[in-house]
């Protein structure tokens, strides 16, 4: 008899592993259909997670009750925390990881879901039916029925492996392709396009002279990325810095023709923030030298992964320039680099659950949608997974628009993200920044939790565990809120106390205080000794909120404004080219990227606030009322 | 990015729309009445038709000038006509356009009218449609979409010369070159925050604090331009105050140059505010009229003087009126001058009358006094003329000024006061704070080009447009 389960996620990496994991928490059935169950959790690039909005996506991934927070806790070889000489709401916590380590903690964490189902095998296909999912059909041909599906191929659909003029059809180094799977979403007509990214060489850190380089130390006090974790274990290690030099630019300029991405080998588009080495030298000839940091991949591991020059060009290309640096004179290459095309969705076929829009239950994450990184995709899989088993779980199939889980631009990184990817697409590998975020003051990587774990109880994401640490947490929060916002002290309390007095002579609270960047959080326990009892690691966090108040409490208006705008949904049936008063620039791009609401068009590149209002005005006619509308939709989805 | 405001919302749900804009629209152009030619024009993908619609076969290439004849529904011509059109989107509202130059006789242009009524796809055009779909085809900007308002509200020389500017751009381009800088400066504070283990010039910080004081030297100065723009565009108000009997009524009547107010020997004749517009030299001016000042048990009297103690505070200049052939007109002006603020002029009235003690003194508290009778022409000039000169100077910028519209100048005020804010902080270690800053203030600037709560100033600006413009 056929195997049968409620979500199957294609794929094993980091969208698929936190895909599979959301979904079983949430109680479905799950299927994680992965060709190899030993590369399980690979970090198949940079061996670190976190930086600067990475990081504050993976303790969003983590108050969500996700896995990569807890993994990283678990392998995490060098803690720093990034900007930490700038504000709280832009540190960025990021971490080297131990590569073998962080494999094993992700399959561990897997191993704890009794409804989670490992299989060992290649898709070749997926079942559809009348517009929904029906199943999939591996390479071997064995038919598993499922009632969604979440796709998360990262680089291996149509993989293409760029070596200076060499060419391998792969997914990863020494992996092969899906180049069935490749094929049968093609032929979904789907809008498929390519992009590219690239890895640098690994060297063996044994060859390399470390007594000549500038090390990097971790932080003496590493702040763990998971609300769940007290403390970091983990041995902490330097990491090297070292840099190119003219020698190495002279070599690259004189090969730069053999690189694959200059010889227009490469038809994908590249990400401008993460280029290659040629790139670098090519673009920025004044600079006459780049930093590299020299990251060990483990503990008990050799392999050196050399940040900064990722590379494409031949081997001998390769091995010349790396032996043209400062202390990798001897350094031996492990693993050549190199480029690597595949295939992605546009993700503006998608919906904000994360589902493409044509097909009910077919859901996307991961790098398949243009985005490049771990983090990226952990938190497009946990999106998707807890989308696909609600839909999985929810009888009536004809899930209509708005139902589901989704964040917005206001209460996490992981929604801007998503907004952005099925609103303006990713014309190249999108990475997260925290310029993303308009409301970056609030989204912070201290504040994850509150944002958002309430939501994840509510939803059925969160455990058990977690659920009872974070009620104790609130609580204390609670409790720490009311004493800093009563008893307040007059100026003569104040001043006696070298407080900061206003002018106005009013009486302060304590939170009213910790607004000032020189109060501390011990100067206030002077005047307030009851303040003492507040949980220490609650006060970096309470006197951030305090820090922002003012801000925060501007910015009100703006996401008043920003939920508004999303409440006003247009109608899929509409046709922007009836609409008048529209230019023809103005229809195209919105026909384009068909937007759900009236706030997602106002977040489309190019589209004037002026079209925005003829599109407004189309959807208030009187005669087109919004129920009118929604029943519109279902029977053109009906009919299909 | 472009927010849509709140109110506009709910204007969309108060409007009936019912009409989509892909109507071809039409109005007359010229005034209503006789005149040799009058302009129909028209905008919408059936200007094009025209010809056809009144009967005549041949096509007309776009921007050809023909000479046709309009043929009724019963085949009989209607007018000889000058016809073109302009080719969307080459056109100043981006949709097909014509014009048909007709006779302007009264019977043709409604001939013509009746017409475009009855044919399907037409519509009279609502006031301020043409430009409206030129602001919604992206022909014009906010700005300049006031500037027109402006222009066809123009009525004095400088108001024409300060609207035609405003269209030109004499408002877009700096502000946009402001904002510009703006965004250009917030990303390098963003590179500082996302790249934070990139390495960057060490000298980023110094060069954004230079450029941060350059920008708030700019906001300033184009602030402090004593409110001229706001004044020449509304008008500049005069409020002529004195005592009763003075001759306040006469001075309006003679600056009017008709009788305006009400004038009798009896005191307290003017009891509320008489307001005129006048064009004195060239500027615009709204001269206000105002009670007598003086004690008085009479209620309705006793309002209008508190009307003339207001609008004597609350004008942009005043005109002190006594009579100066009194042997004490000095002293009924004490209590008049605590009004001035430094800018008046004293007119010591029923200099016919004999003008005791004026010799000596021309100035009073810095205010000029001029010793002169309003019933002679040749005062009444040199009045015109020293009123003129006193408001050019209260006007030194008259001219340079870019701002013309309150709103204009809160989304300045607003924008300097956030670059000020982030000129107090820290780059280095509040890099996220000044960020936020530079980010309030670009909107802010966003708001005077109109790509944020643009509706609420479309419907004004639109609703004062005359049709056809």
């Amino acid at each position: 008899m056929k195997r049968w389960f409620d979500v199957i996620i294609i794929g094993g990496g980091h969208a698929g592993t936190e895909a599979a994991a959301a979904a079983a928490r949430m109680g479905a059935d799950v299927a994680l259909v992965t060709m190899k169950s030993a590369t399980i959790g690979e970090m198949s690039c940079n061996p670190a997670i976190g930086g600067l909005g990475k990081g504050q996506l993976v303790r969003e991934i983590d108050a969500l009750d996700g896995i990569m927070g807890k993994a990283i806790d678990m392998s995490g070889i060098q803690f720093r925390m990034l900007n930490r000489s700038r504000g709280p709401a832009v540190h960025g916590p990021r971490s080297q990881a131990d590569r073998k380590r962080y494999r094993q903690a992700v399959q561990s964490l897997l191993a704890n879901y009794h409804n989670l189902t490992i299989i060992e095998a290649a898709v070749g296909d997926i079942l559809i039916e009348d517009e929904g999912i029906k199943g999939i059909i591996t390479e071997q041909g064995e038919e598993i029925g499922c009632r969604s599906v979440v796709l998360t191929t990262g680089t291996f659909l149509g993989g293409l492996i760029h070596l200076g003029q060499e060419r391998i059809p792969a997914g990863r180094i020494g992996e092969s392709p899906s180049n069935q799977l490749a094929e049968r979403l093609r032929s979904l007509n789907l809008p498929v396009g390519r992009l590219k990214t690239g890895t640098p060489a690994r060297l063996d850190g044994r060859t390399i002279n470390w007594s000549s380089l500038e090390m990097q130390k971790a932080d003496a006090d590493p702040i763990p990325f998971s609300y769940m974790t007290d403390r970091i274990t983990i041995p902490q290690i330097d990491c090297g810095i070292t840099r190119t030099n003219e020698k190495t630019h002279q070599i690259i300029a004189e090969n730069i023709h053999l690189s694959a991405v200059y010889s227009g080998q490469i038809e994908g588009q590249g990400p401008r923030y993460c280029p290659s080495i040629e790139d670098k030298v090519h673009r920025f000839s004044d600079k006459n030298s780049h930093q590299i940091f020299l990251e060990p991949e483990g503990l008990d591991d050799d392999t050196i992964y050399p940040n900064g020059i990722s590379t494409s060009l031949p081997r001998e290309v390769q091995t010349a320039l790396i032996a043209s640096i400062d202390g990798l004179e001897s350094a031996k290459i492990l693993q050549f680099g190199y480029a690597i095309e595949y295939d992605f969705i546009d993700p503006r076929a998608l919906t904000a659950q994360l589902s493409l829009k044509t097909t009910a239950g077919f859901f996307l994450a991961g790098q398949i949608n243009g985005t490049t990184g771990y983090e990226e995709a952990a938190a497009q899989g946990l999106m998707a997974g807890i989308n696909a088993a609600l839909y999985a779980g929810n009888a009536d199939s004809s899930v209509t628009d708005g139902a589901g889980f989704t964040l917005d631009r206001a209460d996490a990184y992981i929604g801007v993200m998503i907004d952005d990817l099925i609103t303006k697409g990713a014309p190249e590998p999108y990475r997260m920044f925290t310029s993303r975020a308009e409301y970056r003051l609030w989204l912070r990587a201290d504040n994850a939790d509150q944002r958002l774990t309430e939501k994840g109880i509510e939803i059925g994401c969160v455990g058990a565990e977690r659920t009872t640490h974070w009620r104790h947490r609130k609580e204390a929060l609670e409790m720490a809120r009311s004493l800093l916002t009563s008893d307040p002290k007059g100026p003569k309390q104040l001043a006696e106390a070298g407080l900061p007095v206003s002018r106005d002579g009013a009486a302060k609270t304590p939170s009213q205080l910790l607004g000032y960047d020189k109060v501390s959080f011990e100067d206030c326990i002077s005047l307030w000794p009851e303040l003492d009892k507040i949980a220490e690691n609650l006060r970096f966090q309470l006197k951030t909120d305090a820090h922002y108040a003012g801000y925060l409490a501007r910015q009100e208006a703006d996401i008043d404004a920003m939920r508004r705008d999303n409440k006003l949904k247009i109608p899929q049936s509409l046709d922007f080219y009836e609409i008048g008063g529209l230019s023809a620039e103005s229809k195209e791009l919105l026909a384009r990227h068909r937007p759900d609401t009236i706030g997602q068009a106002s977040r489309i590149a190019g589209l004037t606030p002026a079209a925005l209002i003829a599109v407004l005005r189309h959807i208030k006619k009187p005669r087109t009322s919004i129920t009118s509308s929604e029943a519109g939709q279902q029977a053109d989805r009906a009919q299909g | 990015m472009p927010r849509i405001h709140p109110n506009l919302i709910n204007n969309l749900r108060q409007q009936n729309m019912n009409q989509p804009m892909t109507d071809t629209i039409y109005a007359l152009a010229t005034p209503q009445g006789k005149s040799a030619i009058a302009v129909i024009r028209l905008s919408g993908p059936l200007s094009r038709t025209i010809p056809a619609l009144f009967g005549h076969s041949k096509q007309i290439a776009p921007r050809q000038v023909s000479y046709i004849s309009l043929l009724d529904a019963g085949g009989k011509i209607l007018d000889d006509v000058i016809f073109f059109w302009f080719e969307a989107p080459a056109s100043a509202t981006g949709e097909d356009m014509a014009e048909i130059q007709c006779h302007g006789s009264a019977a043709v242009i409604e001939g013509v009218l009746k017409a475009l009524a009855a044919a399907s796809g037409f519509k009279m055009a609502q006031p301020g449609e043409f430009t409206r779909r030129a602001l919604d085809n992206d022909k014009i900007d906010m700005t300049a979409a006031e500037g027109l308002a402006d222009l066809i509200d123009a009525e004095t020389a400088l108001q024409r010369q300060q609207a035609t500017a405003q269209m030109k751009g004499r408002l877009k381009q700096p502000v946009s070159e402001w904002r510009d800088a703006i965004i250009s400066q917030a990303a390098l504070l963003e590179s500082l925050i996302d790249f934070a283990d990139e390495e960057l010039p060490e000298t980023l910080a110094a060069e954004m604090s230079a450029k941060l004081t350059s920008l708030i030297d700019a906001l300033e100065h184009a602030l402090d331009d004593g409110q001229t723009g706001e004044l020449i565009r509304s008008g500049i108000e005069v409020a002529i105050i004195g005592p009763v009997n003075a001759g306040k009524s006469t001075a309006l009547n003679a600056l009017a140059k008709r009788p305006a107010a009400i004038i009798s020997q009896q005191e307290g004749t003017t009891r509320d505010v008489i307001e005129v517009k006048l064009n004195i030299g060239g500027i615009p001016v709204i001269l206000l009229d105002t009670a007598g000042i003086r004690d008085t048990e009479d209620d309705i009297e006793r309002q209008g003087i508190e009307l003339a103690r207001h609008h004597a505070k609350s004008a942009d200049f005043r005109l002190f009126v006594v009579d100066g052939s009194v042997a004490d007109w000095q002293k009924q002006l004490s209590p008049l001058l605590q009004y001035s603020q430094g800018k008046g002029l004293i007119i010591a009235n029923k200099a016919d009358l004999g003008s005791p003690s004026l010799q000596k003194e021309v100035v009073l508290d810095g205010i000029e006094i001029l010793s002169l009778s309003l019933h002679r022409d040749k005062d009444i000039e040199t009045l015109e003329r020293k009123l003129a000169e006193h408001l050019a100077v209260a006007n030194h910028q008259a001219g340079n000024a870019i701002i013309t519209r309150a709103r204009h100048r809160e989304a300045l005020t607003t924008a300097y006061h956030h670059l000020i804010s982030a000129r107090e902080r820290d780059i280095e270690s509040q890099t996220e704070l000044v960020a936020e800053e530079f980010r309030a203030a670009a909107t802010a600037l966003s708001r005077i080009l109109g790509y944020i709560d643009v509706e609420d100033i479309l419907d004004h600006i639109f609703s004062r447009f005359c049709i056809g413009k």
